[in-house]
C-alpha cells in the first residue's frame, strides 16, 4: 500500500446529557496518529446507552441534533435533527453521512460536532477516511453544507397548520454556488399511532414552482431512504421555499426537512 | 470534476392521484403532471403509491400504462411492482419506486401520461398516486437523442397452493415490438400470494415456482438442460434475486421482433395452508434510443 | 497494470451478450464436509465463454417442530446458516480462497427490512434469514430460509466447458432434532446459482482475467480472550497485487433455549446480541493495523464502528503487494453474547467471529 491513501478510522465517544450541549472531550482521538491530512469519506454517529443507563431504548439518537464545523467552515447552519442529517440508515441507533466529495481535514483544524439532546446517551463518532497528501494553502476544497427546517407541531385534530419555511432555512449563504445534492425528509410519529397528513409544495428563489400542487410528504421523502435527490445548483443568495399543510393529530404532527450540498472553499 | 455552472437544471416534482373502482381503468389528471414552467424537463424517478380501505394490496392489484406523445412505453397495463427494483420489504405492499436508468426527456408542453387499471384482485376501490421527480432542463440543453423506456410483462395463471403445473408466456408478451434494438435493464420477477381465509394479498417470499427462460433466438438462458440432459429450471429467487426481485442486466440487447419465453413450473409449496392461491409475474424493463426531431421523438 | 484493464479487455467480448443463470443445490448435515455441488449443473453449457457477475445462495433449514423458539418472540429468525455453511470456489487450478468461506461473509448482508416510519421499534427478523410458518396452527412449525448474495468485485470469466466448482462444508453446529420420533432430516439444503452473461462470439483463450480472492480470519471463543489474525489470513499470498474491496465482520452465536428440546435445543444467529434488545447488532472490539504496523485504528474500537451498521463492512479500495496484509485483533475477553432471549443461554465456545477480506487479483487463463 502507498502511504497516501492508507485507510484510517478515528473514533471517539462522549456522554450526552439532556438539556446540555456537548462535544467530544478527547480531541486527540480526532487526530490520526501520523499527523497527516486525511480525506473523510464517511461520518458516522451511533448511540449506545449512557453510563449506568441499561439497555438502549430504540430511537434515542433521533431525539438529538448536531451542529458541525471544520475550523472556520460551517458544515451545518445550526443544529440539525439527527433524523434528517443523512438518508435513512439501516440501523435504528445510527446515522451515516457518506461524503461523495470527501472532506479534507488538515492538521490545523478538526471536525467539531456539538450535540444537543433531550435524553441521556453515549454518542459514538466515527470518521472513516484515508490519508492524503497535503494541499497548498489557498487551494480549493469541497465542503459539505446542511441546513434544516422543522414545521410547527399541529396538535388539534381537525385543524391544519399552513406554514412556509423561512428564507434562511434553505438558502445558499455563501459567495460561491451551492451544489445541492438532496433533500431529506422525516415525519415524526407520535407513539406509533395513526398519523396526520402533511402536504408539501415547493418553489424556488425565481418564484417558479418546483412542486406546484400540494403532495403527500412520503411521495417526496419515501420511507425507503427519506431522500429526494435533486442535483441542482443554487447561486449565492438563491433559496428554496417549502410550504406545508400539517394536519393536526392528538399526539402532534410535524415534519422535518434538510438540504444537503457542497460548496468550494479556499483553505 | 467541477459541475458546469448553470447546467444543473432546476428540480421539479409533479404528482397526481386517481381513484379506481374494481375493474375500471382511468388516466391520472394530466394537467397536474404537466411541467407548469413550460420548459423542457426530464424525469428521473417515478413513484407509485396505492391505498385502499379494508384491503391489503400488492403491486399486482393495479396495472399502469405510460404514454409519451404518440409513444406507448408499456405493453398495456403493467403491474406497478414490475417497474423498479424492490427496495424494502416493509413498504413493498403499497409503495413502488422506479429510479430510471436514463432520464426520460419530456419536451415543453408534453406530458408523460399514466393510465391505471384496477385488476379486480380486490373489490375495494384503490387510489393510485403517481409522482414524477426530475428537473427542468437548462436553457439550450435539449438533447438530440433520447432514451425511451419499454416495459413489458407476463402474468401466469393463478394456481392453487396445492396444485402443480406449468405455464409459459407467449411471443407477444416479453417482446421487443420496435424497429430498433432495445437495451435490457432488468428482468423483474414477483409472486403474489392470496390468503383466502384472511382475504389478503401478499408479496410472497416463499418459493412457489421454478423458472426457465428461452429467447426467440433459440438460447435457453435459464434452465438449460445440463450435460446429463436433465431440466435445470431454477428456484424463482435464484433467478430474480430475493433482495430486489430483479435480475439486473449488463449489456443485454434484444433485437427487433425478438422475444423471451418464460416458463414457470408450479411446485408444491413450502407453506401449506387453506385455500391459498399464487400467481407469478415476470417483467422486462428496457430502453431504446430515439432521435429528437423538432422537439418531438422521431 | 491498471486494475481495470483486464476487466475492460474482457468486457469488449461481452457486448451484446445474452444473460444466463445456472444453479444447483446440495444437502449438508452438521459436520458435513466437502460436498461438491453438481458439476454438470454449474458447468458453462454454452458454446462460448461465460462471465459470472453474481453468485446467489439460499439455505433452507430442516423443518422445525413446535416450541422450538421462544413463543413470546415467534418472529425471531434464529436459524441463520450464513456462518456455519461455507464454500470454496475454484476455477481449474485457481482458487478463490485458501479455506472455505462462510456464505454470509462474502458481501454485505441483505438489509434488515425493519419498520421504517417509526424508529421506535425494530424487527428482529433480518431479510437475510427469515422464518416462515410451515404448518399453521396454535403451535406453528417453522422453517428458516436464508438468502445471501455476492456481487463479485470483478466478473469472472468461465470458458466454454469449464466450471466454477463449488465445494460446501458445514461445521458441526449441533442443529439436529434429537427428540422427534422418527428423527426428521437434519440436513440444510443449500442452493447456489451463478448469474452472468454469455458471449455471442469467441473469446480468446489466453487472456489475463480478474479473479476474486477472499481471505478469512475465524475464531471460536471457547475461552474469553483476544484473538489475533494470522499472517496468512488477511494477506496477499500472490506475486501480483491484490486489490482489496472491503473487510466484512460478522459474529455467529449458537445459543440454546430451554424452551423445547427440539433441534438439540439450539439455534444460530448472525450479529444479533441475543440480549433483550435484540435489535442491537453486535461485534466485539476490534483493532486494525497493517503488517507494516500502520494503525488503521488508533485504539480498540467497538466492532460496529468499523464494520458499519447493517452492512457489516468497511470499504477499503486499497492495494496489497505480495505478503502485505492486515492484522485484526478481536476482543472476546468480555462482553460476548451470553443470553439467548428470555429463556436461553449460550454455551461457551459458541461465539465465532469472522473477518473476511474481499478483493481480486489478475491471473492468466
Amino acid at each position: 500500500m502507498a502511504t497516501y491513501d492508507m485507510p484510517v478510522i478515528l473514533n471517539t465517544s462522549w456522554t450526552v446529557r439532556a438539556g446540555q450541549d456537548s462535544s467530544p472531550s478527547r480531541l486527540a482521538d480526532m487526530v490520526n496518529a501520523y499527523k497527516q491530512p486525511m480525506l473523510i469519506d464517511e461520518i458516522r454517529f451511533a448511540a449506545t446507552p449512557a453510563p449506568g443507563g441499561g439497555t438502549l431504548p430504540y430511537g434515542r439518537i433521533f431525539r438529538s441534533s448536531v451542529r458541525m464545523a471544520l475550523g472556520r467552515f460551517q458544515i451545518t447552519n445550526e443544529f440539525i435533527p439527527m433524523d434528517v442529517l443523512a438518508p435513512r440508515a439501516p440501523g435504528p441507533g445510527e446515522v451515516i453521512l457518506p461524503l461523495s466529495r470527501p472532506l479534507y481535514m488538515g492538521n490545523t483544524y478538526l471536525l467539531e460536532p456539538t450535540i444537543r439532546s433531550t435524553v441521556d446517551f453515549t454518542m459514538n463518532l466515527t470518521l472513516v477516511g484515508r490519508l492524503t497528501e497535503p494541499v497548498a494553502l489557498g487551494a480549493k476544497q469541497w465542503v459539505p453544507f446542511i441546513s434544516a427546517w422543522q414545521t410547527p407541531t399541529a396538535s388539534t385534530v381537525g385543524q391544519t397548520l399552513n406554514v412556509k419555511s423561512p428564507r434562511s432555512a434553505f438558502v445558499n449563504r455563501f459567495r460561491t454556488p451551492l451544489y445541492v445534492k438532496r433533500f431529506v425528509g422525516y415525519r415524526a410519529i407520535g407513539g406509533g399511532l395513526a398519523t396526520g397528513a402533511i402536504d408539501i409544495s415547493v418553489s424556488n428563489y425565481l418564484g417558479k414552482p418546483v412542486l406546484r400542487d400540494p403532495t403527500p410528504f412520503y411521495e417526496l421523502f419515501t420511507p425507503v431512504d427519506r431522500m429526494w435527490a435533486v442535483e441542482t445548483e443554487l447561486p449565492p443568495a438563491g433559496f428554496f421555499m417549502f410550504s406545508a399543510a400539517v394536519a393536526g393529530t392528538n399526539f402532534g404532527n410535524y415534519g422535518r426537512i434538510s438540504m444537503f450540498g457542497y460548496r468550494e472553499e479556499q483553505l | 470534476m467541477s459541475p458546469i455552472p448553470g447546467q444543473e437544471g432546476r428540480p421539479l416534482a409533479l404528482s397526481a392521484a386517481v381513484t379506481l373502482n374494481s375493474g375500471s381503468a382511468q388516466r391520472a389528471p394530466v394537467l397536474a403532471l404537466k411541467n407548469p414552467t413550460g420548459e423542457h424537463c426530464e424525469i428521473r424517478e417515478i413513484h407509485v403509491t396505492l391505498s385502499a380501505t379494508g384491503a391489503t394490496l400488492t403491486g399486482a392489484t393495479v396495472g399502469m400504462k405510460l404514454d409519451l406523445g404518440n409513444e406507448a412505453l408499456t405493453n398495456g397495463y403493467v403491474p406497478v411492482w414490475l417497474f423498479g427494483r424492490r427496495v424494502d420489504a416493509t413498504i413493498d405492499q403499497d409503495r413502488f419506486v422506479w429510479r430510471l436508468k436514463y432520464p426520460l426527456y419530456v419536451p415543453a408542453g408534453g406530458v408523460l401520461v399514466p393510465e391505471f387499471q384496477h385488476r379486480s384482485m380486490v373489490k375495494q376501490a384503490i387510489t393510485a398516486r403517481i409522482t414524477y421527480l426530475g428537473r427542468v432542463l437548462p436553457v439550450g440543453a435539449r438533447p438530440s437523442k433520447v432514451h425511451l423506456p419499454w416495459v413489458a410483462y407476463w402474468a401466469s395463471p393463478v394456481f392453487l397452493d396445492a396444485e402443480e403445473g406449468t405455464a409459459s408466456s407467449s411471443e407477444t408478451e416479453l417482446t421487443n415490438p420496435h424497429g430498433t434494438a432495445i437495451e435490457l435493464e432488468r428482468l423483474a420477477g414477483r409472486i403474489n400470494r392470496f390468503y383466502a381465509q384472511s382475504n389478503q394479498h401478499f408479496a410472497a417470499t416463499d418459493e412457489a415456482f421454478n423458472v426457465s427462460l428461452r429467447s426467440s433466438r433459440g438460447e435457453m438462458f435459464v434452465g438449460r438442460a445440463s450435460l446429463d440432459g436433465a431440466s435445470n429450471a431454477l428456484p424463482f429467487s435464484q433467478v430474480f434475486g430475493y433482495e430486489t426481485n430483479s435480475w439486473e442486466q449488463r449489456g443485454t440487447i434484444m433485437e427487433p421482433g425478438t422475444f423471451y419465453t418464460a416458463t414457470l413450473e408450479k411446485v408444491l409449496p413450502i407453506v401449506t395452508g387453506d385455500i391459498n392461491t399464487v400467481q407469478g409475474f415476470i417483467g422486462m424493463v428496457s430502453w431504446r434510443k430515439a432521435m429528437l426531431v423538432g422537439g418531438q421523438q422521431a | 497494470m491498471n486494475p481495470r484493464t483486464a476487466s475492460n479487455v474482457i468486457e469488449q467480448f461481452f457486448v451484446n451478450s445474452f444473460p444466463t443463470v445456472v444453479g444447483t443445490s446440495v444437502a449438508l448435515e452438521p459436520g458435513g464436509s466437502n460436498q461438491q455441488a453438481d458439476h454438470d449443473r454449474l458447468v458453462n453449457p454454452y458454446d462460448n465463454a461465460m462471465l459470472i457477475d453474481e453468485i446467489r445462495f439460499r439455505t433452507l433449514s430442516p423443518e422445525l417442530t413446535p416450541f422450538l423458539m421462544d413463543s413470546s418472540d415467534p418472529g425471531r429468525s434464529t436459524y441463520n446458516y450464513g456462518g456455519t455453511v461455507r464454500v470454496m470456489f475454484s476455477l481449474g487450478r485457481t482458487r478463490f480462497s485458501r479455506v472455505p468461506i462462510p456464505l454470509g461473509c462474502f458481501a454485505p448482508p441483505i438489509v434488515n427490512d425493519g419498520p421504517l416510519v417509526s424508529d421506535f421499534g425494530v424487527s428482529t427478523d433480518t431479510a437475510e434469514a427469515k422464518t416462515i410458518v410451515v404448518v399453521p396452527g396454535a403451535h406453528p412449525g417453522r422453517i428458516s430460509m436464508g438468502y445471501f448474495r455476492w456481487v463479485l468485485p470483478r466478473s469472472v470469466l468461465v470458458p466454454a466447458g469449464m466450471v466454477l466448482d463449488a465445494v460446501f462444508t458445514r461445521t458441526d453446529d449441533g442443529i439436529v432434532d434429537t427428540t422427534t420420533v422418527p428423527t426428521p432430516p437434519s440436513a440444510v439444503r443449500v442452493d447456489v446459482a451463478y448469474a452472468g452473461r454469455v458471449a455471442r462470439g469467441p473469446v480468446p483463450g489466453n487472456l489475463t482475467i480478474p479473479v476474486p480472492y477472499v481471505g478469512l480470519f475465524a475464531h471460536d471463543f471457547t475461552v474469553p480472550t483476544i484473538a489475533v489474525s494470522g499472517e496468512n489470513d488477511l494477506s496477499n499470498p500472490f506475486d501480483q497485487p491484490l486489490h482489496v474491496q472491503r473487510l466484512i465482520g460478522r459474529l455467529q452465536t449458537i445459543y440454546a433455549s430451554t424452551k423445547g428440546a427440539a433441534l438439540n435445543g439450539r439455534s444460530i444467529a448472525l450479529d444479533q446480541s441475543c440480549l433483550d434488545d435484540a435489535a442491537l447488532t453486535y461485534f466485539p472490539g476490534v483493532t486494525l493495523r497493517t503488517f507494516e504496523d500502520f494503525n488503521i485504528t488508533r485504539v480498540q474500537l467497538p466492532g460496529v464502528n468499523i464494520f458499519e451498521g447493517y452492512k457489516r463492512s468497511l470499504s477499503l479500495n486499497t492495494t496489497l503487494q505480495k505478503n502485505q496484509g492486515f492484522q485484526v485483533s478481536v476482543d472476546g475477553s468480555s462482553g460476548l453474547p451470553a443470553t439467548g432471549g428470555l429463556d436461553g443461554f449460550i454455551e461457551p465456545g459458541l461465539n465465532t467471529a469472522f473477518v473476511t477480506m474481499v478483493g481480486w487479483r489478475e491471473e492468466k487463463l
